[in-house]
């Protein structure tokens, strides 16, 4: 099903430049024929809330959900289309009224809660509602504004169902304390007139604790990260509203995809953060993810930082802490790093992670903390690219289309001898070569794919030097559009190499080439084309700043190649990672694996092309040996997410394995 | 019908218990009622049933007593009612306001002396009134007032506001009263009794307990949810019979169920039914809770080495063939003791099983075999501890 936007719908079609006002915030005072043209997948969830409200309008019964999720994933996006669809229901906007607890909204108390249940209602129908009934009302003790206005609720709400739009319930529920949501239980349990549809970061103890007075009160129900088609959708819609047709045929082809899937890897399906970025997105913007992320952090840095500024000084260093770590961390060693007392520091993680700036993965008892939001980073971070930038282009190449990446098939070819995986080969004794082997090596290739391809045939006929040669040439002949299967490489080193000493030095080779590629192309290239990581993103960044405004001739000016450049050495580190995904655990021994990661991690430690990949090599191996999630504990999800999917499991298989 | 996990329900749509309900009134003619079963399990559905669609010449009055906190609050609400019952909703202000007044300068004596005066005076006018109706008071959560009132005016004064609940109903054929509790009375009662205040307030009060539906009714109520989120099945009574089955037809979790297929936009084939109620049971996030079974079992079971053997009974009686199949004590305590049960006294394990009955973990058979009450409970329980 194609969810285009259907452009005869009556939308503001602004010209290019013009301000599409969809705020990243308050989605509440976004038009909502807007919200309806940019969301993606809810529609069935709204109309299932909407079925609950009409039963309730018609009958006795009552209905409580609580929308989870964390932050910018669409909650306050999904109850304004609510309370519009409501109020544009014939039939429901007579049989319900609706009163909203808005997420800024402070309150300490049931007297509070109730006085801001009767203003928001007084906002909504004035004809109702009387200001100067409240503020006489006002002058009394608290306690009797709680009796008086429950009163009034009770026989207001007789025949008609109020529908309860509360946010942050968790900090409701922690603000009114035991006694306060006792009270508001038994008023609700008492007089059912009231749906809460409620939202919050998470499942919290009140709600999900079976000693806590609202235990089982509400249907919990998790809102999701966008998945890669949601958030293709999305760009799609709103560079439709925007009118960037080249950016809506670009978001449509492989390449587009891949960025898009490289985007979501960083950003993890939050729609906030595609809004936001989707506000400035044009095709060229998106060849240049880095500093597209970058931007986007830009944008978004007021944000995270009133964000931080909410914190106690010690729950900043922990953030802090983590912003500057490439992997997750446990209690013990932050609160060393900290010079602070484990419990406080156990204390707060758990606060933080209330109130959505962490997230734990355990493995067995331990467990290991990481920032829920990888863009907090760079808030935090200010302007030091160091730790997201190699990954974004770890990433990107990641995500590359398949033909990038190449012939997989390859060895899966019938008839090429090989060893038994991990066990030293008798080299000498020379299996006999079926007709097709010796053809592709004697074969004089014209094209880069192809001089790859000769590659498995020389090395599985032990002739390792003249492999090497043909990836030099290959290398050279592809012009750096296509630099060859390097997961098979590496697969075929380790698989075919006889011991230790020989797979070390084949690793170190093959680093060795790609090494002497990477600086070929950094002098015979102009500096704009090789990956901004290693020559500074910042200038590049000021750059696409200037070119940036209103006419996208200007930028297009600044940027004439659209191309992506590859880099040898970080292609070289992708399929590393890679590789892990074409070993048989089954047949590989223990020591041949640990010789493999020492192979590695002795060539390539330091460098910086290899950060991303060397710190996910050892914990895949790992991963790939036991089954056990426990192994990638110390990664980021993002990471943990790339191994996963390159061993093939989905997060499902995973999990199970994990038990 | 909608879904509806923890809502209040519309009487129409409370399942399969109309014999119960009818039993309740028919016991109300002669006695007071105690209904003890764990939270969710659909007492306050029945009184809210019962509520809205009275038996006639019953006045029912639900009151939900956990917001209560001392005897005073309460025994002003039960005043009120009262009052309002007998039409002098008025009258009832006038007297609170006189009441507190003539005591204010004997502050100190103020609450326990008035909130006894006002359950007197309460009952006074009701006894002296000749109504049409009889009066019910349905008190869900009365335990949570209890242990409110424990904390917050002492043992003494709880125990005390048990005796006279206890001396409303004796002096008074007109008039009976509904409890309910999620968490047992009697832990209530053996704080008190702990604290050197044993109390009979209850022992008049015939106990009900909440069992969840039968088969047929849950078979029912689960197709009728599937119907209502239109929710596709081959074959919509197998999977409603599944539904039920998978979750020892539990209404609330039937509800769950269906309202997860709903929202996770599954349709009701086996596999999605039983993969969703065992996502349940082993998620970390553990949605239902059934962790609580065993981390409340050290709170339960203070005494000695209670906690523990209660934790090895029920590895033992998880670890039999069937859920069904039952044990006799001797055999519980034997194997309880190869599994590191320390047990000088067959008394105390006994008493401990006892426990555990009431605390609906275990249920006891005809020849006196114990066996766990729920097999999702035990179901969990093996997955839980790995056993
Ligand atoms: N008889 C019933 N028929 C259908 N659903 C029920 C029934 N009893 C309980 N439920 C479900 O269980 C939930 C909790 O019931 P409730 O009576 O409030 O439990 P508690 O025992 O905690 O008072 C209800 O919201 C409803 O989803
Ligand atoms: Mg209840």
């Amino acid at each position: 099903m194609n969810h285009f936007v259907n452009t005869s719908r009556d939308l503001r079609q602004p010209e290019v430049g013009g301000d599409l006002f969809i705020s990243r915030f308050s989605p509440n005072q976004t038009d909502p024929s807007i919200l309806e043209a940019i969301s993606i997948g809810c529609e069935p969830l709204l109309n299932n809330l909407l079925e609950k409200i009409s039963e309730s309008a018609t009958s006795l019964s009552t209905h409580h959900v609580l929308l989870h999720g964390p932050k910018g994933i669409g909650k306050s996006h999904l109850l304004t289309r609510l309370r519009h669809r409501i109020h544009t229901d014939e039939t429901l906007k007579e049989s319900v009224c609706v009163a909203w607890i808005h997420e800024d909204e402070t309150i300490a108390s049931m007297p509070q809660f109730l006085v801001k249940i009767y203003r928001s209602l007084k906002k909504t129908y004035p004809q109702e509602y009387s200001r100067e009934w409240l503020d006489g009302l006002l002058s009394q003790s608290p306690a009797e504004v709680e009796e008086v206005l429950v009163r009034r609720l009770i026989s207001r709400f007789a025949k008609r169902k109020m529908v309860l739009l509360v946010e942050n319930l968790d900090s409701l529920f922690g603000n009114l304390g035991v006694d306060g949501q006792r009270r508001l239980r038994t008023l609700l349990q008492e007089h059912p007139f009231a749906c809460l549809i409620a939202t919050s970061q998470r499942l919290f103890a009140a709600v999900a604790e079976r000693s806590e007075p609202f235990f089982g009160f509400f249907q919990p129900v998790p809102l999701h990260p966008l998945s890669l088609d949601e958030v293709g959708q999305l760009m799609v819609r709103i560079a439709h509203l925007k009118g960037e047709r080249e950016l809506v045929e670009f978001l449509g082809t492989p390449e587009g995809r891949g960025r898009v899937r490289a985007l979501q890897g960083v950003l993890r399906g939050n729609p906030r953060e595609f809004i936001v970025l989707s506000s400035f997105a044009t095709r060229e913007w998106l060849d240049r993810l880095g500093s597209c992320i970058q931007r986007l952090a830009d944008e978004l840095t007021p944000y995270y930082q009133d964000r931080l500024r909410l914190l106690s000084p010690l729950q900043r260093q922990i953030v802090e802490l983590l912003c500057c770590e490439a992997g997750t961390l446990n209690p013990k060693t932050i609160s060393r790093r900290l010079l602070t007392e484990q419990g406080s520091v156990g204390k707060q993680l758990r606060l933080l992670e209330e109130m959505g700036y962490v997230t734990r993965t355990q493995r067995g008892r331990e467990a290991f903390y990481e920032l829920c939001e990888p863009l907090l980073r760079l808030a935090c971070e200010v302007k030091d690219q160091s730790r997201l930038g190699p990954w974004i282009e770890f990433l990107q190449i990641w995500y590359l289309p398949e033909v990038a990446h190449a012939r997989r098939e390859a060895r899966d070819r019938p008839g090429i001898p090989r060893c038994e995986r991990g066990q030293p080969c008798e080299s000498g004794r020379n299996q006999e070569s079926p007709a097709f082997v010796e053809q592709a090596i004697d074969a004089s290739p014209t094209d880069s794919p192809t001089r790859f391809e000769r590659l498995e045939a020389l090395w599985t006929m032990r002739r390792w030097k003249e492999g090497f040669d043909a990836i030099r040439d290959g290398l050279v002949a592809g012009g750096g559009d296509y630099l060859g299967d390097c997961a098979e490489m590496f697969s075929l080193i380790f698989q075919l190499s006889e011991d230790p000493d020989s797979l070390r030095e084949r690793v170190s080779t093959l680093v060795d080439i790609y090494q002497q590629a990477t600086a070929d192309w950094a002098s015979h290239r102009p500096r704009s084309r090789i990956q901004p990581w290693r020559h500074g993103i910042a200038a590049q960044e000021t750059a696409m700043q200037t070119a940036k405004p209103a006419s996208r001739s200007v930028e297009s000016a600044a940027w004439p190649e659209v191309q992506t450049t590859l880099n040898p050495l970080s292609h070289l580190a992708n399929g590393l990672v890679r590789s892990l995904g074409r070993i048989d655990v089954a047949r590989a021994t223990r020591e041949s694996l640990e010789s493999y990661v020492a192979a590695v991690e002795r060539r390539v430690t330091d460098m910086p092309e290899f950060a991303v990949g060397l710190r996910l090599f050892r914990p895949g191996v790992g991963l790939l040996t036991s089954g056990s999630e426990g192994e990638i504990a110390t990664l980021i999800e993002p990471e943990r997410k790339i191994l996963r999917q390159a061993l093939g499991l989905t997060d499902g298989v995973a999990a199970l394995s994990a038990e | 019908m909608k879904a509806n996990p923890g809502g209040n329900l519309d009487p129409d749509k409370v399942y399969g218990r109309d014999e119960l309900i009818a039993a309740l009134w028919e016991r109300l003619e002669t006695q007071s009622v105690l209904m003890n079963a764990e939270r969710r399990s659909g007492k306050t559905q029945i009184l809210r049933k019962m509520l809205v669609e009275p038996k006639a010449g019953w006045k029912p009055v639900f009151r939900d007593l956990e917001r209560i906190h001392s005897a005073q609050e309460f025994a002003e609400l039960v005043y009120d009612d009262i009052q309002q019952f007998l039409g002098k909703g008025v009258r009832a202000k006038n007297f609170l306001q006189r009441l507190l007044e003539e005591n204010e300068t004997d502050y100190i004596n103020l609450k326990s002396r008035t909130w006894k005066q006002l359950l007197i005076t309460a009952v006074e006018d009701l006894m002296k009134a000749k109504t049409a109706e009889k009066l019910v008071f349905f008190w869900d959560e009365v335990p949570y007032m209890l242990e409110s009132i424990c904390r917050r005016d002492g043992l003494q004064i709880a125990a005390e506001v048990l005796d006279a609940i206890r001396s409303l109903r004796v002096e008074q054929s007109r008039f009976r009263l509904v409890f309910t509790g999620s968490i047992g009375l009697h832990h209530v009662l053996g704080k008190l009794s702990a604290g050197g205040i044993p109390t009979s307030a209850t022992n008049d009060m015939y106990p009900v307990a909440v069992p969840p539906l039968t088969l047929f009714h849950a078979r029912r109520l689960a197709a009728d949810l599937l119907d209502g989120e239109r929710i596709a099945s081959w074959d919509r009574e197998s999977a409603a019979e599944l539904i039920a089955l998978e979750v020892d037809c539990f209404p609330y979790y039937i509800h769950h169920v269906v309202a997860g297929l709903r929202i996770e936009q599954l349709a009701a084939t086996e596999p999605n039914i039983v993969e969703f109620v065992s996502r349940q049971m082993v998620s970390s996030a553990d949605p239902w809770q059934l962790a609580h079974f065993r981390t409340r079992l050290a709170s339960y079971y203070p005494i000695g080495d209670d906690a523990r053997n209660a934790t090895i009974i029920l590895d033992v009686l998880a670890l039999t063939e069937r859920a069904s199949d039952a044990m006799l004590v001797n055999e519980v305590l034997d194997r309880s003791r190869s599994h590191g049960a320390i047990v000088n006294n067959r008394d105390d394990f006994v008493r401990l099983l006892r426990l555990m009955d009431a605390d609906h973990y275990l249920s006891r058979d005809r020849e006196g075999g114990y066996r766990f009450r729920f097999p999702l409970i035990r179901r969990w329980w093996k997955l839980d501890r790995g056993l």
